[in-house]
């Protein structure tokens, strides 16, 4: 199974993309999808974000507890949807399987 | 000719407490126990409604869809019907109403989903293996969730309330969508779209769902209704499963409906592990493959089988287990 270049590098990944360089994921991070995601908890955000990108999801329901999203309206890339859905929420994304994501708390700067 | 009568009496009292809004589901029950115990009752049952449908001709026909408010005051109408009560039973056998017919049963097989239009043009969308007796009446229409899930697209008929019954309590609408759904939690009833009222049996338990809710009920009574978004209820109908906030075991309980291989849970310790998430029927295996970098499982696909398990402490036994995950 292999594995996303990386959501989880917010930095590297709109750099790469745009040198155009292609996930290894097959070029699901490439689609465009149209999002309409109302603010709510992040829980059902990133389920409702699945959803519409056509992929499946899956993370422990006490993970995101207490996190709340202001959601995202229009069209975007699945990683870019991702990217704007997660910002600064200390969580991110990857891939575990063609069309399988999972949700990881980010571990703190200086435990990089 | 006194047993006719007082049956005449009783079908319109019965008839007239099915066309109240704040009727019970007790009431609903006895007036169905009551219409099916003789063949007379139901004639006369039928007689009285006719003579109601009669006496409104600008009422839509009986097969069309739409609702129209009604017109005739309701006192009128009651009069009418004493009226008419004594009148008809001087009038023959042969009701133009269409007698009620006999139960319907459908049933799926595992991964399979089927739409069903019933008499009244509500539709079903049938989940995986799961079964759904239709018993429709002139009067009421009722469906038995035997087993599985079912998405109801009800017609919008207020004269016959459309009634959906599972494991002791009963959800009913008048028009409107909602899914009705048989798992590990009991039985949960959502609403995507108008008014549903859920009532247990026998109890005075009940709860008014309006659009984006939800509510379970099992054993240990009603539970307390939360919000749902109403896309998602109709979602499985696009072979897209959704679970927000619910125990591993209710998971797999579902996911059993539409997986092409058995999957198993083998520790009580997992089985209460709550997890969100959105799988498609296609991708079953995938996903659950993905619950290895979630929680403290491992999926074991042996023999035509999907086996979730607490990880084993490393040892020499342990290589052989890997083996067949990798």
């Amino acid at each position: 199974m292999s594995f996303c270049c990386g959501v989880r590098r917010r930095w590297l990944l709109p750099l790469l993309m745009s040198i155009g360089l292609v996930c290894a994921d097959g070029g699901v991070s490439d689609e465009i999808r149209f999002f309409a995601i109302p603010p709510q908890s992040l829980e059902t955000a990133l389920v409702s974000y699945a959803e519409q990108a056509r992929l499946q999801i899956i993370f422990r329901a006490d993970l995101l507890e207490g996190h709340y999203s202001p959601g995202l309206n229009g069209s975007y890339t699945v990683s870019a949807a991702t990217m704007a859905l997660l910002a600064k929420t200390g969580f991110s994304l990857h891939f575990v399987g063609p069309r399988t994501v999972v949700v990881d708390a980010e571990l703190p700067a200086d435990h990089r | 000719m006194r047993s006719d009568l007082d049956r005449c009496e009783l079908a319109t009292h019965w008839f007239l407490r099915l066309q109240d809004s704040a009727v019970t589901m007790e009431e609903i029950d006895a007036a169905l126990e009551w219409i099916d115990a003789s063949e007379q009752n139901r004639l006369a049952f039928e007689r009285v409604e006719a003579c109601w449908h009669l006496q409104a001709p600008q009422e839509m026909p009986a097969d069309t869809l739409t609702s129209r408010p009604r017109r005739v005051p309701t006192y009128g109408r009651i009069a009418a019907l004493a009226l008419l009560a004594v009148i008809f039973l001087g009038l023959g056998a042969d009701s133009p109403w269409m007698p009620a017919s006999a139960p319907a049963h459908y049933a799926t097989a595992v991964g399979e989903t089927r739409d069903i239009v019933l008499p009244d043009g509500s539709r079903v969308t049938l989940g995986g293996a799961s079964d759904i007796a239709v018993d429709y009446h002139p009067y009421a229409r009722r469906v038995v969730l035997v087993d599985g899930e079912a998405l109801f697209r009800v017609a919008k008929r207020p004269d016959r309330p459309f009634i959906v019954e599972a494991a002791g309590g009963s959800a009913r609408a008048l028009g409107t969508t909602f899914n009705v759904r048989r798992g590990a939690e009991g039985v949960t009833v959502s609403v995507a779209e108008g008014l549903v009222q859920v009532q247990l049996k026998g109890g005075d338990d009940s709860v008014r769902l309006p659009i984006g809710n939800e509510v379970t009920y099992s054993q240990t009574g009603l539970g307390a209704s939360r919000t749902v978004n109403p896309e998602r209820v109709v979602g499985w109908t696009r072979g897209v499963l959704t679970f927000i906030d619910r125990p591993l075991v209710a998971v797999v309980a579902d996911l059993n409906r539409y997986s092409p291989r058995l999957i198993t849970i083998e520790d009580e310790a997992i089985r209460s592990i709550r997890v969100t998430g959105s799988v498609t029927v296609g991708g079953i295996a995938e996903w659950l493959r993905a619950l290895e970098n979630v929680l403290a499982v491992e999926l074991h696909e042996t023999g035509g089988q999907l086996r979730l398990r607490s990880p084993r402490p490393s040892g020499p036994m342990h290589g052989k287990d890997r083996a067949d995950t990798a």
